[in-house]
């Protein structure tokens, strides 16, 4: 015991020795490729949201080569898929870059590059096919409606980049591993190298549906689709997606924020349990996105409603070592009482501040997912805009507020600009701006849904039905809503643009943050380490999960859909 | 091996207690009250042949018992057949649904019934209508440049 | 032996008092869950009104 903690001693003085870290010139331009390319995908996504929700409001008419389903294509596309997956690639592989050895190898490097540039041409591609209304299928492409077949291309280009992108990474961690023998990986190293596992083991399923069944489909070599298992593929992947945006928010939580505040890092085996749970469940759950329609067996449903609330626990488990972490930090610095220690944090730096106003929406956001996913209660939300408001309160906010926080350092990291104090003012401002934007938007989505308003509809008001009025009344909430989002997303953009280009040069190099271990901390089981035990336990899970209701739809004589092209 | 400290034991048995008791609740009104979600098995032929093939060929409402109806109807785009229903207070309506085309969804909003139209499935679902009024039911699943106009009408009568 | 229990008696001590110091937290995480909780129970309402 005491020896143990001997060596995590010593092993904090060498990462604190790290702090004068500098990224080598080439490391930096694929890090600012991946972040710059998101800012792009971010602002246009977040423009076509406000157009859309102008629209719904019945605020605005849209000219007539441009629709409300394209807008919200668009809006679902650039955010769900483009902006994260490239916002999150950038964040990765800086974190890796500086936690393993400080530098790429070419080989890793040009693994990157490969998966940026796939990404980009998939990116590009989507966006043209969906202003050129190719591709008005949504970004969930529920089948039989059929877009263009390079539609389905570009979002496969998407994912196998993605793929590529992760392979630098892990190259990176094996790496690292052969050349320290016998010792922990470094805890953001872990965590990424396990979101990329999860990553990778979700999307290979909605490349197989993407890549078999609707290609072919949409060149015209076969006929029909079967349309419920290309939904199946499609949430066994869609609901470890919000997971993989989570969880680099989680990082960002567990490692970084505890060095911004002046703290140290609550536990170096929890956090690496967390991940290796959410390795774990957050793939059999996808049929809780499917729990009303027909063709998959109750007894399925409600077997994945059960693992669904497992995925719960590593949140809890979350939850409660951030909050420790505040409080031990708020504490060493002589916060007393029950709650004094809340005073003692940093509260004017938005790096935290944004990031702690995230955290608080992540909680009514955790609720309704509980909801959500309870079986029978489902149906009382199912495609309504309650669910629509659900994950603009979990990931639009407490993921993107965390993410702008990560950008207010990791830029400057890049670039050597100062976060000046009228910028990190101006921050704190956006960070108000759109958490109230989003509580009016996504908290009003909750109670609109309740009443039955469906998401993912143009403007109407249902034959002047009495309650399609009361929807109009709560889409124009909404729709103020979405104004201060709208203002907040110029805001972010002004100050991305700062950090960027004319921000004030530096003198000293600024710090990339990484928490260090807590000393009281144990070495964490080696077990957590063993990649290939989690692996095979987590595809055994999917297995029992998924093996009966994927074969009952291929042998239960479904008999296919013809394409159709109703937009 | 995993420390934790004695308040976080505590959390987590409060926490995992919590999401125990939501399954067990769930659970047993599941088993015990049949509540499931819609889970329709059973399969159409070929969704174009859905106007020519038994039982939407004929869709519509069939009285089977004192108060008791079958709903038949048939879904694309960007309408439902019929798209008004009448039945007075207290009946109950056993739904079943197809779809000729693509995705559509059929909500009766402040209602359980919510469901999933597949193409090829027939979604089937039992609601019950205590209250008289009209109550709307929509299209929730995006179909087209027309979804927004997709909704009909199930016009509950009171009775003397 | 007396040294043993002298001894554990400390640890145990220190431990509590680690634990003390997590106070806030945990009434924090009970708040969150009651929240979470009472959320649950009153979309549960909802629905078996609607039934």
């Amino acid at each position: 015991m005491s020896i143990q903690n001997e060596v995590s001693v010593e092993k904090d003085e060498q990462k604190n020795a790290l702090t004068d870290f500098e990224f080598e010139r080439k490391d930096s331009n694929l890090i600012m490729a991946y972040i710059g390319f998101s800012i792009v995908a971010i602002f246009l996504g977040a423009t076509a949201g406000f157009f859309q929700m102008m629209q719904r409001a019945g605020w605005i008419e849209l000219p007539n080569w441009l629709t409300y389903y394209q807008l919200l294509t668009a809006h679902g596309v650039l955010l769900a898929l483009v902006f994260t997956t490239f916002f999150i690639a950038g964040y990765f592989y800086s974190g890796v870059i500086r936690t393993l050895d400080g530098k790429l190898t070419p080989l890793e490097r040009n693994l990157g590059w490969i998966g940026f540039y796939l990404m980009l041409i998939g990116s590009l591609g989507a966006t043209y096919l969906i202003l050129t209304n190719e591709g008005t299928v949504l970004y969930t492409f529920y089948a039989p409606m059929q877009a263009s077949p390079w539609f389905y291309v570009s979002l496969a280009l998407l994912i196998v980049g993605s793929w590529f992108g992760a392979a630098g990474i892990f190259a990176a961690y094996i790496r690292w591993r052969k050349n320290h023998k016998n010792e922990t990986s470094p805890l953001f190293a872990y965590m990424a190298v396990a979101t990329l596992i999860l990553w990778i083991h979700a999307s290979l399923a909605v490349a197989i549906s993407v890549v078999v069944l609707l290609i072919p489909w949409s060149f015209g070599f076969v006929d029909r689709v079967n349309v419920t298992l290309t939904r199946v593929l499609f949430w066994y992947f869609g609901h470890a997606l919000v997971y993989f945006w989570l969880l680099p928010a989680y990082v960002y939580w567990y490692v970084n924020i505890p060095q911004l505040i002046g703290g140290k890092i609550f536990s170096n085996s929890l956090p690496r349990l967390t991940f290796i749970l959410l390795i774990l469940f957050s793939v059999p759950v996808g049929l809780h996105h499917q729990l009303t329609e027909p063709g998959i067996e109750s007894f399925w449903k409600f077997l994945q409603v059960v693992l669904t609330m497992a995925v719960v626990v590593p949140s809890l488990i979350t939850a409660f070592s951030i909050i420790a972490t505040f409080e031990l930090t708020g504490r060493s610095r002589g916060g007393k009482g029950l709650f004094g220690w809340v005073a003692k944090l940093p509260w004017k730096d938005a790096r935290f501040f944004a990031t702690v106003l995230g955290m608080f929406m992540f909680i009514p956001g955790g609720a309704g997912g509980i909801i959500n996913s309870s079986y029978q209660l489902n149906q009382m939300v199912h495609n309504t805009w309650w669910v629509t408001g659900h994950f603009h309160l979990t990931f639009a906010t407490a993921v993107i507020l965390t993410f702008f926080a990560i950008s207010y350092w990791l830029i400057p990291v890049l670039t050597n600009r100062v976060f000046t104090k009228n910028l990190n003012r101006l921050a704190i401002v956006q960070a108000i701006l759109w958490t109230s934007g989003m509580l009016l938007m996504g908290g009003v989505m909750h109670f609109a849904g309740l009443e039955g308003a469906p998401r993912r509809s143009a403007y109407s008001t249902y034959g002047d039905h009495e309650l399609g009025l009361t929807w109009i009344s709560y889409s124009q909430v909404i729709a103020v809503g979405a104004v201060i989002l709208f203002i907040a997303i110029l805001l972010v953009l002004y100050i991305w643009m700062n950090l960027l280009f004319f921000a004030p040069k530096s003198e000293k190099t600024i710090e990339y943050p990484i928490g260090v271990i807590n000393e009281r901390a144990e070495e964490p089981p080696r077990i957590l380490e063993r990649w290939s035990v989690w692996i095979a336990v987590s595809i055994a899970l999917s297995v029992i999960a998924y093996a009966v209701p994927i074969y009952q739809l291929i042998v239960n004589n479904d008999p296919g859909s013809l394409p159709f092209r109703s937009w | 091996m995993f420390h934790m400290p004695k308040f976080e034991k505590i959390w987590l048995a409060i926490g995992s207690g919590s999401l125990v008791i939501f399954l067990l609740i769930t659970g047993m009104m599941a088993i015990s009250m049949g509540l499931n979600p819609p889970d329709g098995m059973e399969t159409t032929i070929e969704p174009e042949q859905v106007e020519s093939s038994a039982p939407f060929n004929n869709p519509g409402l069939e009285k089977i018992g004192k108060n008791e109806y079958v709903a038949t109807i048939t879904s694309f785009v960007f309408g439902y057949d019929p798209n008004t229903i009448t039945v007075p207070e207290g009946s109950t309506v056993h739904f079943q649904v197809t779809s000729k085309d693509v995705m559509h969804g059929f909500h009766i909003p402040g209602t359980p019934t919510n469901l999933m139209l597949t193409p090829g499935h027939i979604t089937e679902y039992t609601q019950t209508f205590n209250e008289p009024g009209e109550y709307l039911f929509v299209c929730h699943e995006y179909c087209g440049i027309g979804h927004e106009m997709m909704f009909g009408k199930i016009i509950v009568e009171e009775t003397i | 032996m007396e040294n043993d229990r002298d001894q554990r008696k400390e640890d145990k001590r220190a431990a509590d008092e680690y634990d003390q110091r997590l106070m806030g937290t945990f009434v924090s995480v009970i708040l969150i869950g009651l929240f979470i909780f009472l959320t649950w129970l009153s979309i549960f309402y909802y629905y078996i009104k609607t039934i």
